[in-house]
């Protein structure tokens, strides 16, 4: 049955009623608890992507391998990364397998995709809050516009302090908004030193009346915190 | 996303912390200088964001004074902030800084918010300033001051604060009684008594109205002495009434008046006649032997002082009485003196049905012979929410003299939508009479709007 339904997944495409594909979404309930057939299934969808298939069928595969992925589809998904077409599945796909293999990827591709794939890998490695990879998007906060405002975005997603270090080098607007997030995380995770350090930056005499108002509450809100 | 182009660098530099490494150690006291300095800041904006801090923020005497201790060196709008922020805080550690702008400023806005701080932030060592301020100061200041005084903490301030009763000016006596009636001070009793009897009407009348709030029975015999004091006259009626409230408030109605009996019996027999009025007002049995002696009085002023008195009856149980004697007294105006009083009782509310009350009010209205009483009657019936009340108003309409009473009150009881709405035909049929007849514009416009089921607002007096 399920052989069957993979065999209609690779003429699968948008307009056909996707009761077809049911008995797959069923096998992803049914192979929570089996290792070895979950492992079965990866495969068999891991496959379908290096196949010539129809896109719907890889966007298919991409919103179940989001689920059950391992670094064992990490590959199949990071060759679609620089598909103009594919790239955004793959990425959804991979921002959500929890391993550093997936991560790995994502980085690895920002120098083999154009620039429009760049700033969609780096979005998701915001996603990941991937700390491996505050480096290289602190390297891109001053290229090319598009670039380095994904950079400072995906920067305050990872919400580290090395990830605010790196922002409070930057010249591009986002970074503030960036660096208030990455501030308001340490917060919340009890590093007051460090999210003081940040908000007492933004809080001088210097700063638009907004910002040093936002600022003075953050600082606020760390010294009264105990 | 935020456009600033200042940005660069800045968050290096700062992020390498001597700030934040004392943090740990002394958290509380860096708060509060972070504090000071927005209290200090140009922009009420950021001043604001001190002052939410200075409200709720690091409690503490030492965080208080830090705060209160910025006072002077702020700009007038800024002080008041943080005379407010301070007041919220409640903390009276701020007291001294508060007394010191007080005496140091000149500018309105802030002696007016220094006083107020006052208010929570005082101790009875205030008062002396507090009261010179209700007695002399401008006149928003006395209004603060008055309101300051009302809720100054301490146990011994309401004493303090009658002791001073006798010095004062009449003015500020007055000022002061309202202050200690508002402090529910049941303690300053004694020395609001003493001012019942004061030679000064003002003085008399704000004790009076105070002892109406606060006095018990206990307190009547001295109350006695504050209505033989008035003025005959409305300030007589009123410190009637407020023997009226006091013994009002007892617990058994039957034995209400006793007090108020009591200390009668200790007067002179002219001082006893004054009080019937009084008596009259309270009710009750001791009352009303009392009463009915002078009413059997061969004296005439006794005979109608006693007239008087059981006409202001607190409730319907005398309406026997007062129709016997509308019938039966030799003196025409005292037979209508007992006849209003029978008209005014007979709607109260009671443990009497609707129509009992609707009954006795008729009996009334029969035994009126002049259309003044009828009127009032009439008046009297909108009490009584029912539609025996508007079938009975109803035929007034058509007479000259009571037609524009009836309308009044068949308006005023098609008011009540509970009343109007299950008798929309019958209330309709009347309002439209009510259209027809009557010349008051407001009176039609009201009755056109009951009849497409509107509200109408009764304006404030």
């Amino acid at each position: 049955m399920l052989e069957q339904t993979f065999e209609a997944l690779k003429k699968y495409d948008w307009g056909q009623d996707p009761k077809v594909l049911k008995p797959i979404n069923d096998a992803l309930i049914s192979t929570r608890e089996d290792d070895a057939a979950r492992k079965q299934l990866e495969a068999s969808l891991t496959a379908i992507l290096t196949d010539n298939v129809p896109r719907a069928a890889k966007d298919f595969v991409c919103r179940k391998l989001r689920t059950i992925g391992t670094d064992h589809s990490v590959s199949a998904l990071a060759s679609l990364l620089a598909d103009k077409d594919l790239s955004h599945m793959a990425r959804y796909a991979l921002e959500r397998i929890p391993t550093s293999g997936a991560a790995k990827a994502l980085r690895d591709a920002l120098s083999n995709v154009g620039e429009a794939q760049q700033v969609g890998i780096i979005g998701s490695l915001g996603v990941r809050q991937d700390a491996d990879s505050v480096a290289i998007l602190g390297g891109m906060l001053e290229s090319s516009s598009p670039l380095s405002k994904a950079a400072a975005c995906a920067l305050g997603a990872i919400q580290t302090a090395a990830a605010a270090r790196a922002l409070a080098n930057s010249k591009h607007p986002a970074a503030i908004d960036a660096s208030f997030c990455c501030a308001e995380a340490l917060l919340a995770n009890g590093k007051r030193l460090d999210a003081l350090a940040i908000y007492s930056g933004l809080a001088g005499d210097e700063q638009p009346k907004q910002i040093r108002m936002a600022a003075t509450r953050g600082k606020l809100a760390c010294l009264a915190k105990k | 996303m935020l456009r600033v182009r200042m940005f660069a660098g800045l968050l290096s530099t700062l992020i390498v912390l001597p700030v934040a490494k004392s943090v740990n150690a002394d958290g509380v006291d860096q708060l509060v200088d972070v504090v000071v300095s927005l209290l200090g800041d140009n922009d009420k904006e950021i001043r604001a964001l001190g002052l939410e801090q200075v409200r709720t923020a690091s409690p503490g005497e030492a965080a208080t004074k830090a705060f209160a201790a910025t006072l002077p060196n702020l700009s007038p709008a800024a002080q008041v902030g943080l005379l407010k922020a301070l007041t919220a805080r409640g903390d009276n550690a701020a007291r001294s800084a508060v007394v010191s702008l007080l005496n140091s400023t000149v500018d309105t806005n802030v002696r007016v918010e220094a006083i107020r701080a006052l208010g929570d932030l005082g101790t009875s060592a205030d008062l002396p300033n507090l009261l010179q301020l209700l007695g002399k100061g401008p006149m928003t200041e006395r209004t603060v001051a008055k309101t300051s005084l009302a809720r100054l903490p301490g146990p011994g301030v309401s004493l303090e604060l009658a002791s001073e009763l006798a010095r004062v000016a009449a003015t500020t006596r007055v000022a002061m009684i309202e202050v200690l009636t508002t402090r529910r001070a049941l303690e300053a009793i004694p020395q609001i008594l003493v001012a019942a009897v004061s030679s000064e009407s003002q003085v008399r009348k704000a004790a009076m109205a105070s002892l109406g709030k606060m006095a018990g029975p206990m307190h009547v015999a001295g109350m006695v002495q504050g209505v033989l004091k008035a003025t005959p006259g409305s300030e007589r009626a009123a410190a009637e009434k407020q023997i009226m409230f006091v013994c009002a408030r007892a617990a058994d109605s039957a034995t209400r008046s006793a007090p108020l009996v009591a200390a009668v019996k200790k007067l002179s027999p002219q001082q006893r006649l004054t009080m019937l009025s009084t008596l009259g007002r309270v009710g009750g049995s001791d009352a009303r032997s009392e009463i009915e002696e002078a009413i059997k009085s061969r004296d005439s002023t006794r005979h109608s002082l006693g007239i008087r008195a059981i006409s202001n009856w607190p409730d319907a149980s005398i309406a026997p009485r007062l129709m016997q004697l509308a019938k039966t007294d030799p003196h025409s105006s005292h037979r209508t003196t007992a006849l209003r009083a029978l008209i005014r009782v007979a709607p109260l509310s009671d443990a009497r049905t609707d129509d009992q009350r609707l009954t006795l009010l008729k009996q009334a209205m029969a035994m009126a012979s002049a259309d003044r009483e009828r009127v009032l009657a009439l008046d009297r019936a909108r009490a009584i929410r029912t539609t025996a009340a508007l079938r009975f108003i109803l035929p007034y309409v058509s007479r000259v003299a009571t037609a524009e009473q009836a309308c009044l009150s068949i308006v005023e009881l098609a008011h009540h939508r509970t009343l109007r709405e299950p008798h929309k035909a019958e209330f309709d049929k009347a309002l439209d009479l009510v259209i027809k007849t009557s010349k008051n514009a407001t009176v039609i416009d009201r009755a056109e709007r009951y009849k497409k089921d509107q509200t109408w607002v009764r304006p404030n007096k």
